[in-house]
């Protein structure tokens, strides 16, 4: 994965993420539109197989880069729940 | 979130998986097929083959056997200290020399390491009078992303649980009970029941011959949004469980590494501030 920041302002991140595909960007939006503060998230990979996608998120009173953190650690803990879960499941 | 197992087998998976969102789902699914790796044939020497298959017909016939692969013990050659070149760390060695006549199968493969075997005894190739065959075949890790070969999860999908509401203007004429095809229906005490409710396709041919539907809302198939049944094979490279619980770390992980890059931005954004 490489990340490019293209623009960045108090309210607004579009950043490249070359190498990520809808599996985690897809997730990664709904988690985002979760949050009260984050008025637009959105990805788009242009062309199929040659473009890298772009994310774009602008937000309300809050740091649009801590809102793509958080989002992420709520994705991180969602899969470890889901993990564990699973497995607890599984094993009765 | 809530996980309920309807069958779990070594390789087959049936699970409710409840409260999530339908993204989190559809990137478990993917994850399965196309980010979980597994070992699949990538480079064939072949030092005599006088069958009547090309090399190439051959090579492809050997990259698609599974393989039964120990996740722990290898890893990607991208991401391997030997830098990608080959060491026992990313690849394994098979080779296979027959002559004919004889039908040639996957298990013939000798391997250089005994954990990784062939999951399936798939016929490679058919052999006549003085045909031979002898080779050396490269297994390496790989995802499905890059080649079907290196798909672990096969047949992995999702669903929304069916919910099928019957209301009290039903005069029980059976007709839906006929048109299902599930055998999701039936009348006991003139009354239609839903017996199966989960067996449900949500192909809805009891609401369209439903004749007092017209008029109220007797019949109704819906889902609930926020729950799926999830199934899930393997190509029996890895166990399912492995397969579900590797899809949920891969996920984490990238998340992980796309933080940690964001983190460093931070921390600079931060630096820059302060200069300032």
């Amino acid at each position: 994965m490489n990340l490019k920041i293209l623009n960045k302002t108090d309210t607004e991140l579009e950043m490249e993420i070359a190498g990520e595909t809808h599996t985690i960007l897809n997730l990664l939006k709904t988690v985002l539109l979760e949050d009260d503060a984050v008025e637009i998230a959105t990805y788009d990979i242009k062309h199929l197989g040659i473009s890298e996608p772009i994310m774009y998120v602008r937000t309300i009173d809050k740091d649009p880069l801590q809102a793509v953190r958080s989002a992420l650690g709520t994705m991180i803990a969602m899969c470890d729940e889901f993990k564990s879960v699973f497995l607890d499941r599984a094993s009765v | 979130m809530k996980v309920e197992i309807i069958e779990l087998g070594d390789r087959a998976a049936k699970f409710v998986l409840s409260g999530v969102a339908p993204a989190f789902v559809n990137s478990i699914r993917r994850a399965m097929l196309a980010e979980v790796p597994t070992l699949a044939i990538d480079y064939v020497n072949i030092y005599d083959n006088t069958s009547v298959l090309f090399d190439e017909q051959l090579a492809l016939r050997l990259g698609l056997i599974p393989l039964i692969t120990d996740l722990d013990s290898y890893v990607l050659p991208s991401e391997c200290s030997c830098g990608g070149e080959g060491c026992s760390q990313c690849q394994v060695s098979l080779t296979l020399s027959a002559e004919g006549p004889k039908t040639v199968y996957s298990t013939e493969l000798v391997s250089a390491d005994p954990s990784v075997m062939p999951a399936e005894v798939v016929p490679l190739i058919k052999l006549s009078e003085r045909h031979r065959i002898s080779l050396e075949a490269i297994a390496r890790l790989g995802t499905g992303h890059d080649h079907a070969k290196w798909q672990a999860g096969i047949a992995c999908g999702y669903k929304n649980v069916p919910k099928i509401t019957i209301s009290d203007e039903c005069d029980a004429c059976g007709m839906c009970v006929d048109a299902c095809p599930r055998g999701v229906l039936v009348i006991a005490d003139d009354v239609v029941k839903v017996v199966d409710e989960r067996a449900c396709s949500l192909c809805r041919l009891c609401e369209g011959v439903c004749e007092l539907n017209k008029i109220y809302d007797v019949i109704k198939v819906g889902t609930h949004p926020d729950s799926f049944i999830v199934t899930a094979e393997t190509d029996g490279s890895i166990p399912i469980r492995e397969l579900i619980t590797r899809s949920a770390e891969n996920i984490s992980d990238r998340a992980e590494a796309l933080d940690g890059y964001l983190s460093v931005i931070d921390m600079e954004m931060e630096m820059d501030h302060h200069a300032t």
